[in-house]
């Protein structure tokens, strides 16, 4: 494109933007705007915010500004006066601006006032807003809604070691161990408990308490002393969370003066400091203690009452019992005493029948035995004598066999033959029964009965005939 | 050896005896030697005999007795 017209350095174009700027805007003028990042520098004391405007959480226009470091301290301590918190991020602001453009530093706002009143109003909104958010998630009496614990007695402390509201805190608890006894027991979470920093470091040693809420019974949120500023963490939406819906009784006693913040308002409960809530602890001890006291003094005086009743009614239980068992004693003994002569009685007539039963059968045994025996014996005679019968006969058998014998011997004794007339005859000592058997040579000798006579053969005839 | 045993050998030596007598074969001579040992053995049963019938008859007489 030719050049048509003059041109100018950019610094020429910078300070005449300047003149034109800073002739249109020389005045001051009060601008809306969010503190994005406050950028302030403690060395030098100066800050450098970064402002914006946003529309439905855009960025819709964003600019610059400078913040000297005498406007800002006194800026901040009146921010701290009247709205309890110091300037920072985040935190909307309507302050009083001029504009200034810079050839190096181009253009910025410098500003030179706020009013804290637009910022207190800003963050009341904001609270407003984290209550509406809650209430339309069904979370803000969650934690309220908790069963109350038996006995508050294990507490795991959100809190500061160093700060005066754990100190009272800790020492009211020690106080009532030592007075009454009452043994709490509590475990220190650190965190920083105002300011910025507070929404992340509670909300971290929550998650921490939530890993080992079984030892715990409430978490106390305590802090106290360090001046009353900061406190609008405990409007964060995101914190209040995390408190509403935490599984114990979250009970607070942060020591603030103003408004309670929405952190107090869904607690379980809230104390308005740190001794205070610990004296409500020690309270809900003494809460417990007194009836149990009541119930022991009542105990010990209607428990000596109950005894001595019962001791009566035992005494009299006796008595009666006494009473009974001598007269069932008595009507006992009586019975048995029959008992007993009946069954003496019974005994001696069962021993005389069975005696008598015992004699009865005893006679028919031995008399039944001595038939028996009898018979056995006269059976036994017979048989013995129909043997020694028949033995006698065997025995006149023999004789009649030897007799038979003996006459047959007697009819062969050659001496019966001799006396019936016959003889022998012998020749040499040979008795001769055959006639061819003699020698006519020699004399024969003939044996008769009696005597005998030698004679020779004549003749002799082989035949039977007689000569 | 026992009565029965005694009479038992006496019978059976007589009746033995007996029947050699009686067969005809036995001389003269030996016959009457077997007439004196037949004698003995006669007398030896009778008497044996003869006692056991007392006795028997004492038993049984015992026997009746009773």
């Amino acid at each position: 494109m030719p050049i048509s017209g003059p041109s100018y350095s950019l610094l020429e174009l910078c300070e005449n933007i300047k003149v034109v700027l800073h002739s249109n805007y020389s005045n001051f003028y009060w601008v809306r705007a969010e503190i994005n990042t406050l950028n302030h520098y403690p060395a030098s004391g100066h800050c450098y915010p970064d402002l914006v405007e946003k529309q439905n959480g855009s960025i819709v226009a964003q600019m610059r500004a400078n913040l000297w470091k005498e406007d800002y301290s006194k800026i901040n301590a009146t921010f701290l006066k009247v709205l309890k918190e110091p300037l920072r991020d985040g935190i909307k602001v309507l302050m009083l601006v001029n504009i200034q453009f810079h050839p190096v530093y181009g253009l910025s706002l410098n500003i030179k006032d706020m009013d804290p009143a637009f910022s207190l109003g800003d963050l009341e909104q904001e609270k407003q807003r984290c209550i509406l958010s809650l209430k339309e998630e069904g979370l803000f009496a969650r934690n309220r809604a908790l069963p109350k614990p038996w006995l508050p007695q294990r507490i795991a402390l959100i809190s500061d070691a160093s700060s005066k509201g754990y100190g009272d805190f800790t020492k009211v608890l020690a106080e009532a161990g030592q007075q009454w006894g009452y043994g709490f027991y509590f475990h220190l979470f650190p965190a920083v408990l105002q300011g910025d920093r507070a929404v992340i470091t509670i909300q971290e040693q929550l998650l921490k308490i939530q890993k080992v809420k079984v030892h715990f019974d409430v978490v106390a949120l305590v802090r106290g002393g360090g001046g009353e500023v900061g406190m609008a963490c405990y409007n964060n939406l995101e914190l209040n969370r995390a408190l509403t819906t935490f599984p114990l009784p979250v009970l607070t006693g942060i020591g603030h003066a103003s408004n309670l913040t929405v952190a107090e308002q869904i607690a379980w409960h809230n104390a308005i400091t740190p001794t205070k809530l610990a004296e409500w602890l020690v309270q809900q001890f003494h809460n417990l203690s007194v009836p149990l006291q009541k119930c022991e003094e009542t105990l010990k005086k209607y428990g000596l009452e109950v005894v001595s009743d019962a001791k009566q009614d035992l005494q009299h239980a006796l008595r009666l019992l006494v009473a009974t068992a001598r007269n069932r004693q008595v009507i006992h003994l009586s019975e048995w005493q029959q008992a007993v002569q009946k069954l003496s009685s019974s005994t001696r007539y069962l021993t005389k029948h069975h005696h008598n039963l015992l004699e009865q059968n005893r006679q028919q045994l031995a008399q039944g035995l001595a038939v028996c025996c009898r018979s056995e014996i006269l059976s036994l005679d017979q048989s013995i004598k129909q043997l020694l019968t028949a033995f006698k006969q065997k025995i006149g058998n023999q004789k009649q066999n030897v007799d038979f014998l003996s006459a047959q011997v007697q009819n062969l004794n050659p001496e019966q033959v001799l006396k019936r007339g016959f003889s022998i005859v012998y020749q040499g000592a040979k008795p001769l029964t055959n006639t061819e058997e003699i020698n006519p040579d020699i004399p024969l000798n003939i044996r008769m009965f009696r005597g005998a006579l030698s004679a020779q053969p004549i003749e002799i005839n082989h035949s039977n005939e007689l000569i | 050896m026992s009565t029965k045993e005694n009479y038992k050998a006496s019978f059976d030596e007589l009746q033995k005896i007996v029947a050699e007598m009686e067969s005809g074969e036995i001389g003269v001579d030996e016959l009457a030697d077997k007439v004196k040992r037949a004698s003995v053995l006669i007398q030896k049963c009778k008497e044996i005999l003869g006692k056991t019938e007392v006795d028997v008859q004492k038993i049984l007489d015992g026997l009746d007795e009773d």
